[in-house]
């Protein structure tokens, strides 16, 4: 559910961390962030794909993001969110029974990856990573469960990623795509996570403008529903089309600050919003 | 002076039990047909077809009514005629006949199709006295009219409440009064019988699938029984969906919540307590919790 869906945001932000990143650090070097994004929802995408309306609830997570080369091929990546989940409190004056307000606030699931160069050529890139999502997240919360900060599995994504460069007009741009494979445990149904980014620095360097399509696919091989007393909105079979935008400005040639924007194109089974997502970047 | 009629009903819950001094509710149709009381006196004031509703709002809000139509006149007539005769003789004769009227109309009619029967009844009584020494001959005719007229009246309400009146109007003249009384006898009460159980179909109202045919009522233990049949149907991607038993469509403020909904295919069924009776309320309601949002529903009644 809304576990479920956090996660995938957190992907999807992870996504954009990425963005500014390298394919593969170097030895010893590094890029860091600290980040936050935030979501307000009031409609969701049913399991059919059609918009439904919902009591308002709103997520927001303060992240950190790390990854540093322990080699020149091998890169080890760290997300550390902390979530909020939240809805404010209910008033009809229709004589609806509304509802008080909730929220929880705890750790978010722990994302660990390692990236591995395995080509690597003047024009293009080809690497592989694996993310481990660790259930540090808290799976239960909120007074009917339904306010969760992870989805309580063990989530283990293979990815292949291919980037190139190029110039259109002499303005030089860079794209990369990845096709990934998300094995879910606890009954959660496996996907495909499909991305492509493309995005090019411009006024003399000093920003850095991308646009990222994630989509998310579900294999719906998993056994959680309601029926069998999964308590999480959203439970399974999530899916998702995702566009966004972002741009960084370098202060200094180590820092840099980054401001994205994204809005999901269809799904099933997830908040129908637009998230916004921020932070300051350290580049070693 | 016009004629005057006391009505009386009585109102059976859906347990047959009656109901002490109910709020009940008279009301006229024409307006100036009758006047009426809060204890269903009424008196005529003008001539025509009057109408009677009484109607009752029950705990839950809704309305049932009984009604009964019938002619009604505002003046008793009076009418005494005296001739007088001259015989060649020289003989004065006078005759005086005296006759009050209150209703003449051979037929009544009621609403809804009632049914309504009039007989009537005309016993003449003659007396004639003569006196041969006198020369005067008085002869007196007395005519009383008995007009009795039946009516029941039948009213299906909205949930499917059948109230029947049956009123009895027997009207007599007295020749010796000026005034005419007439007052209906009431023989069955207003009687309310709420169905023994009612069937219905869940829609959806929302994306999430969710159909199904059901039986409310009660089952032979006597206890009310929500039974959903096996074409039953809902998206197992609600985790935190529950079912309730409101009277308002789009809400859940006084409902009664059955519980979470566990089973989302096939046929099943909820066993409500005592305290719930069948016709406490009028929707069922499946609302997203977690939301709190409504995914679907059925109107009962």
């Amino acid at each position: 559910m809304q576990k479920q869906f956090l996660l995938l945001v957190c992907l999807f932000f992870l996504g954009i961390t990425f963005g500014t990143a390298q394919w593969t650090q170097k030895k010893g070097t590094g890029y860091y962030k600290l980040g936050a994004w935030f979501l307000e929802a009031n409609q969701h995408y049913t399991d059919k794909g059609l918009l439904d309306p919902n009591a308002t609830r709103g997520i927001f997570v303060t992240s950190l993001y790390g990854r540093h080369g322990i080699t020149d091929k091998i890169t080890l990546v760290g997300y550390i969110p902390f979530t909020r989940v939240y809805q404010n409190e209910q008033i009809f004056t229709s004589g609806n029974p509304g509802q008080p307000g909730e929220a929880v606030n705890s750790f978010g699931d722990i994302d660990l990856a390692v990236e591995v160069q395995i080509l690597k050529r003047p024009k293009w890139v080809l690497a592989t990573s694996l993310t481990l999502g660790i259930p540090s997240g808290n799976n239960t919360g909120g007074s009917d469960g339904s306010y969760q900060t992870g989805d309580g599995e063990f989530n283990q994504i293979l990815k292949v990623l291919v980037g190139t460069s190029f110039k259109i007009a002499k303005h030089s741009f860079y794209a990369k795509g990845s096709v990934g494979v998300n094995n879910r445990s606890n009954g959660y149904s496996d996907e495909i996570r499909l991305g492509f980014e493309t995005g090019s620095q411009v006024f003399k360097n000093k920003f850095l403008l991308l646009v990222r399509l994630n989509t998310i696919l579900s294999f719906y091989n998993g056994s959680l529903s309601a029926e069998n007393s999964n308590g999480s909105i959203f439970a399974n079979n999530v899916e998702v089309t995702n566009l966004g935008g972002e741009i960084n400005y370098f202060l200094t040639k180590k820092w840099s600050a980054s401001f994205g924007y994204s809005i999901p194109l269809s799904g099933k089974n997830i908040y129908k919003a637009p998230a916004l997502a921020g932070g300051i970047a350290y580049k070693l | 002076m016009g004629q005057k009629f006391q009505f009386t009903a009585k109102y059976f819950d859906t347990s047959g039990t009656p109901v002490d001094n109910p709020n009940l509710i008279w009301t006229v149709s024409p307006p100036d047909a009758l006047t009426i009381d809060d204890n269903g006196f009424a008196t005529a004031t003008k001539d025509g077809l009057a109408t009677i509703q009484v109607s009752i709002v029950t705990a839950l809000g809704t309305t049932i009514s009984a009604k009964t139509s019938f002619p009604v006149r505002e003046v008793v007539t009076v009418i005494t005629e005296t001739a007088t005769m001259t015989t060649d003789s020289g003989t004065t004769t006078t005759t005086s006949d005296t006759n009050t009227s209150t209703i003449d109309s051979s037929t009544a009619t009621s609403t809804l199709t009632d049914t309504s029967t009039t007989t009537t009844r005309v016993s003449d009584t003659s007396t004639s006295t003569s006196d041969p020494d006198s020369t005067t001959n008085t002869s007196t005719t007395t005519e009383v009219e008995e007009v009795v007229v039946t009516e029941t009246a039948t009213m299906t309400t909205d949930s499917g409440t059948t109230t029947t009146t049956t009123t009895t109007t027997t009207t007599t003249t007295d020749p010796d009064s000026t005034t005419s009384t007439s007052t209906p006898t009431v023989d069955d009460d207003v009687v309310v019988t709420a169905p023994q159980s009612y069937q219905g179909t869940i829609q959806t109202t929302s994306s999430y699938k969710l159909t199904g045919s059901y039986e409310y009522g009660l089952n032979d233990a006597g206890q009310l029984v929500l039974d959903i049949a096996g074409n039953y149907e809902a998206s197992t991607a609600l985790p935190g969906l529950y079912v309730y038993l409101s009277n308002n469509p789009n809400s859940t403020s006084g409902s009664y919540e059955i519980g979470e909904v566990t089973v989302f295919n096939g046929a099943h069924s909820y066993t409500l307590p005592s305290s719930v009776d069948i016709s406490d309320y009028k929707y069922i309601l499946y609302w997203f919790k977690p939301f709190n949002v409504k995914v679907g529903d059925s109107t009962i009644f």
